[in-house]
């Protein structure tokens, strides 16, 4: 379904993707891992045309995006989660959830009702608060409404980039149970940008590992739950010396 | 006869503070949703009187005609504007775009000296009411026109911004353009419609007060810069703050004129600001967090 | 900027080139022209200190014209002060105006600042007009007496242009000079990044006040010399927001930051509106329109423009090779450094946190944190993101004031001291996003660093007198030792932006590692290093520790922490979790958690 074939990514003179390539496939969970810095966020940015890659290729569903605005990549189904979640402070949750449906163009009323009701479902929570301005929720909403939002424009491909950051480890466990069900009942695809490996690769069926904007890793789930190498990339290695 | 002057002194503090609020929100919502302060506001109040007086008086057309024909062309300025001094320099720092809508501000008001020349005009009255009695208190008509017709437009405002989805996608384009890019929301498309919609509600400002005064080109720029100050007493960034801060500005003007010194009238304004900004920055509403979070 | 570039010769043939004028300007008009140019060029020579170097906005520079103006001629009218003494008095009020607009800047910048100055302004030009027992009000007053000096009277404009000319060129040198001194330096800092100025020392308020007082002296002067000159006649209308814009248009269309340009572009606005006086009416529309495109097409003004002509940009880059030749030569020449931490006799432990706790609004960032740094140690901090370790940065360098909890550097308490401050008592840092000064050079840039330790102020920085030169020079030796010590050599004259990333951290290390720090606070600083340029920063970390420099280290490459680190502290939410060397803390349970996510 989505396909990244040797991207590089600049910021100014910095690079932050030093020709990354990855595939997603339809109706998978695919986590993409790595510390603070090795180009996670930027590989979220380059899909969304909200950056400019410098070279190589994005294709969705056989079709060449790389370079495309960011409204027009949301109109052919990529729906994004940003990191820190940027939901819009003053609307309320409803017209939140609303503006997910931008992209899909002009619709009926009762589809739009319809598609509320479906994630007023899933997050009880915001059905409770749906005259609430957004910056009145908690962390945690937030990442609800986020999500409920992305759903709202019944992505084929749903980009979720640090679900987990900075929530409690109950709403951890919360979200990420969300994010299966998502997946599983709908067959939504996914990509999910975490820190949070363990509870990343207990969701996905496949991951990346970036590091510096390679990709440094990449193997089944449950491989790299095993993996002795992931533990040293994320705690590091080696003796102190001199 | 104290109260009957006060009572007068209140009514034209109201008129003169609708107009800066329909200014102030002009500045306030092009500020939210391009970061950018527009110093030629007020030459978008003075551009519509000029246009109004030339179609009703030179051309003779029917007032009925000559108001929504001066808001269309007021709508297209509005597009141009963005398009030559905005869009160009959108991703510069704030002090060319200051200068640049500055520069705008020169051009207009010679444009118009250029096109309809030196003289001061006069602009027709929408009705033959002299004066209106109240109680005893004798209140200039376009007074209460000016109050009417600025509390409908905001109410209309209100009403577009929060139930219409054109209305919720330029607020969500103010808050978050990142992600009101992701959500498939066309955001250039949305600055030059509030461009066009801010230059609305100073044209509709210009109609309403051209009746009061002579029509001249200077006629804005006082009022351009109330206005911004009426917003930042309000607390700048807020819509509502602009109007109630406005609004304050518009009545406190007209009492401290009469009472303490009409030479300074024009200080006052600015002195009121500056208080503000040394000791309540936030202003008298206080900046909501949200707002530009 | 280099010592064997003389200035001085350019401004002796500036002074010929004043002096030669009046021989093929003949009319009197054109005389009044230039004197005009002259009086604007002043003004704008004011606001390219405030605008070009400090990066502040004055919307109201044609007030303190104004005041000046007025100032000088009630004065000489009124007391029969000398003229000469009446405009000192002039650019002495102006100046103390500035400070009175000055201290909004403190708390204001951009729009507010801006539509404030405008505010003053009016509020000036309302003074002017309707203080009438003492400014005559609108009608302005007429008959000011001539400028004379030592018995001779400049009362034709041939010999008044002999005088502003002069004064011009005086000033434009001299306010050349500024720039490459300490001062000029800081100021630009300020401009650049506020937050990294102040915490290199720059007392950031300080800066903008002086900036406002030269700036509105300059401009008070150019209006005493306005006032006696020309018609000998003033009136309020003159000194109007219309001229205020156009000062700044002027000097934003000579160029940011030159003063060379704020001189041309002065001159070109004031002759440009004359020679397109026979359009009539429609001048002023084409004037404005060239205000906006010149906004839009000359982002970097006349100075820009002509450094890019060939032949200026061939000389300029010969000049920029033969400096960096010389720098090369005197390097080499050079001692390595060594850094003086004379504070060896205090006892080992450092620095002191107290249940520092942060909060912003309700939100926690770090809740109660205790922690000691010892001396000469390596101390790392690590956690996962949005643990906190950035906020204890920001809040050890001042930048934030802690909600609770004490910190102690060898007992003296820092929480709630000024950035600029802290950075005096020896704590340096650097930023995990580099705040480097990135349009001034790689030389500047460490020579900023030695704010601290320096001391030259403006009369300084104007005359370069031999205390000056001593002390720069000094500064400059330093500052090519640490730059050879940081593997930086024979990149001093490029613009620290242009540097490629890896060296750009380097010399951000540099920068802070120059004022000889007790305590050298990293924020990441192998974030975006390939794995050579992580090793060279090993390398260095270890020198630097090897120098008596106490070092506390925020990082994400563990491989990096692990290895030079003597303790390490975790945080997680805020809070400690673990702390040890790096045996321990690799072996802790909630370390493990923490990074890779809890058992399920």
């Amino acid at each position: 379904m989505l396909r990244i074939e040797s991207l590089s990514t600049f910021y100014g003179a910095v690079q932050a993707l030093k020709g990354v390539s990855l595939e997603v496939r339809q109706g998978a969970v695919v986590s993409l891992l790595g510390s603070n810095g090795a180009g996670k966020s930027t590989l979220i940015r380059s899909i969304t045309g909200l950056v400019a890659p410098r070279a190589g290729s994005i294709v969705f569903k056989s079709e060449n995006i790389t370079g495309k605005s960011t409204e027009s990549i949301s109109r052919r189904g990529i729906a994004c989660v940003p990191e820190g979640r940027h939901i819009f402070p003053g609307l309320n949750v409803e017209d939140n959830l609303l503006m997910g449906t931008v992209s899909r163009g002009k619709l009926p009323q009762s589809e739009v009702a319809e598609n509320l009701k479906e994630i007023y479902r899933i997050f009880p929570i915001l059905q409770e608060f749906k005259k609430k301005p957004g910056w009145q929720l908690s962390g945690g909403q937030q990442q609800m409404l986020a999500i409920g939002r992305g759903l709202m424009a019944r992505p084929q491909l749903l980009l979720l980039d640090e679900p987990s950051l900075g929530l409690a480890p109950v709403l951890v466990q919360e979200v990420f149970r969300v994010i299966r069900s998502i997946n599983e009942q709908s067959g939504t695809t996914i990509l999910l940008v975490e820190q949070n490996a363990r509870m990343a690769l207990s969701v996905a069926s496949r991951a990346y590992v970036l590091a510096t904007g390679q990709v440094v890793m990449e193997n089944s789930a449950e491989k790299l739950l095993a993996d002795k190498e992931m533990h040293r990339h994320y705690l590091g290695g080696g003796k102190k010396e001199g | 006869m104290d109260m009957t002057i006060n009572v007068q002194l209140l009514f034209s503090g109201l008129a003169m503070g609708s107009i800066y609020a329909l200014i102030a929100l002009g500045i306030v919502i092009i500020y939210r949703a391009a970061d950018v302060v527009n110093f030629a506001q007020g030459e978008l109040v003075m551009l519509p009187a000029f246009i109004a007086v030339f179609l009703l008086d030179t051309m003779g057309l029917p007032a009925v005609a000559v108001y929504p024909l001066v808001i269309i062309c007021m709508g297209l300025v509005g597009f141009i504007f963005e398009k030559v001094a905005y869009y160009p320099l959108r991703n510069r720092s704030f002090l060319p775009v200051i200068i640049s809508t500055i520069g705008v501000s020169i051009f207009l008001k010679n444009g118009a000296q250029y096109v309809f020349g030196a003289l001061p005009q006069v602009m027709p009255r929408p009705t033959d009411v002299e004066v209106l009695v109240l109680g005893g208190v004798i209140i200039d008509p376009q007074y209460i026109i000016i109050i009417v017709s600025t509390s409908l437009l905001l109410v209309a405002q209100h009403f577009f911004f929060e139930r219409t989805m054109l209305g919720k996608m330029m607020q969500a384009t103010a808050q978050d353009k990142d992600a009101a890019r992701l959500m498939g929301i066309p955001i250039a498309r949305m600055i030059a419609i509030t461009f066009i919609f801010s230059t609305i509600l100073a044209s509709v400002a210009g109609l309403l007060v051209g009746p009061l005064f002579y029509v001249t080109k200077e006629m804005g720029g006082m009022a351009g810069l109330k206005g911004f100050c009426g917003a930042i007493i309000g607390g700048f960034g807020s819509v509502t703050g602009a109007i109630l801060g406005s609004v304050f500005l518009g009545v406190i003007e007209v009492y401290l004129a009469f009472y303490v010194s009409s030479a300074y009238r024009d200080a006052f304004a600015f002195i009121i600001m500056i208080l503000v900004l040394l000791f309540r920055p936030q202003g008298i509403l206080g900046e909501r967090i949200a707002q530009k979070a | 900027m280099n010592k064997h570039i003389r200035q001085w010769p350019y401004a002796l043939a500036a002074l010929c080139v004043v002096f030669a004028a009046p021989r093929f300007v003949e009319t009197n008009y054109w005389l009044n022209l230039l004197n005009m140019c002259c009086v604007m060029g002043i003004a704008c020579l004011g606001l390219n200190i405030l605008l070009g170097y400090t990066g502040q906005i004055n919307l109201a520079q044609a007030a303190f014209v104004g005041i000046g103006a007025y100032t000088s001629a009630l004065l000489t009218i009124n007391f029969g002060l000398p003229v000469w003494l009446g405009m000192i008095c002039g650019a002495l009020t102006g100046g103390i105006f500035g400070i009175l607009l000055g201290i909004p800047s403190l708390k204001l910048s951009g729009h507010y600042l801006a539509v404030t100055t405008i505010g003053f302004g009016f509020i000036v030009q309302l003074v002017l007009i309707n203080w009438i027992d003492l400014t005559r009000g609108s009608d302005g007053i007429t008959q000011i007496p001539v400028f004379s000096l030592f018995g001779i009277s400049f009362d034709t404009e041939e010999r008044f242009f002999y005088f502003s000319g002069t004064l011009v060129v005086l000033m434009a040198w001299g306010i050349i000079r500024l720039r490459d001194s300490r001062m000029g330096r800081a100021m630009l800092a300020v401009r650049q990044d506020e937050m990294a100025a102040s915490t290199n020392g720059i007392d950031v308020t300080r800066y903008k006040i002086i900036a406002f007082t030269l700036s509105s002296a300059c401009a008070s002067l150019a209006g005493a010399l306005f006032a006696h000159g020309g018609a000998r006649y003033i009136s309020p209308d003159t000194f109007s927001f219309e001229q205020s814009v156009l000062l700044l248009a002027m000097t934003v269309l000579g160029g940011d930051g030159s003063a060379l340009g704020a001189v041309l572009g002065a001159s070109l606005l004031t002759i440009l509106p004359e020679s397109l006086r026979f359009l009539r009416e429609s001048y002023m529309l084409i004037f404005a329109a060239a205000i906006v495109l010149i906004m839009i097409y000359m982002p970097g003004g006349i100075a820009n423009l002509v450094t890019h002509l060939p032949p200026v940009a061939q000389w300029r880059e010969r000049r920029r090779k033969a400096a960096g030749m010389e720098l090369e030569r005197e390097e080499e020449s050079l001692p390595p450094l060594e850094l003086a931490p004379s504070r060896d006799c205090r006892d080992g432990d450092m620095l002191r946190l107290v249940g520092l706790a942060m909060y912003f609004g309700g939100l926690k960032a770090v809740g109660g944190v205790d922690m000691l740094i010892r001396r000469g140690e390596i101390h790392a901090l690590i956690g996962p993101n949005g643990s906190g370790k950035t906020t204890i940065i920001n809040v050890l360098s001042g930048l934030y004031r802690p909600t609770y909890g004490s910190i102690q550097l060898y007992g003296r308490e820092l929480a709630g001291s000024p950035p600029h401050d802290i950075a005096r008592l020896g704590i340096a840092r650097t930023y995990q996003n580099i705040r480097l000064f990135s349009g001034m050079s790689v030389l500047e840039n460490v020579l900023v660093g030695q704010h601290t330790q320096s001391r030259t102020g403006i009369i300084g920085g104007v005359l370069h007198d031999p205390a000056q030169r001593k002390e720069e020079l000094s500064m400059r030796r330093k500052a090519l030792q640490m730059l050879h010590f940081a593997g930086l050599q024979h990149l001093e004259n490029e613009a620290a932006g242009s540097l490629p990333y890896g060296r750009q951290r380097l010399l951000e290390i540099a920068r802070a590692l120059i004022s000889a720090p007790e305590l050298l606070l990293l924020d990441e600083p192998a974030a975006g290093l390939n794995p050579a340029e992580t090793g060279e920063l090993r390398d260095l970390l270890n020198k630097i520790q090897a120098m008596g420099v106490t070092i506390l280290l925020v990082e994400h490459d563990m491989e990096l922490v692990m290895t030079v680190s003597d303790t390490i502290t975790v945080l997680n939410f805020g809070r400690k979790i673990a702390e040890g060397n790096e045996r321990q803390v690799r072996a802790h349970p909630e370390v493990i958690s923490a990074y890779l996510g809890q058992e399920e």
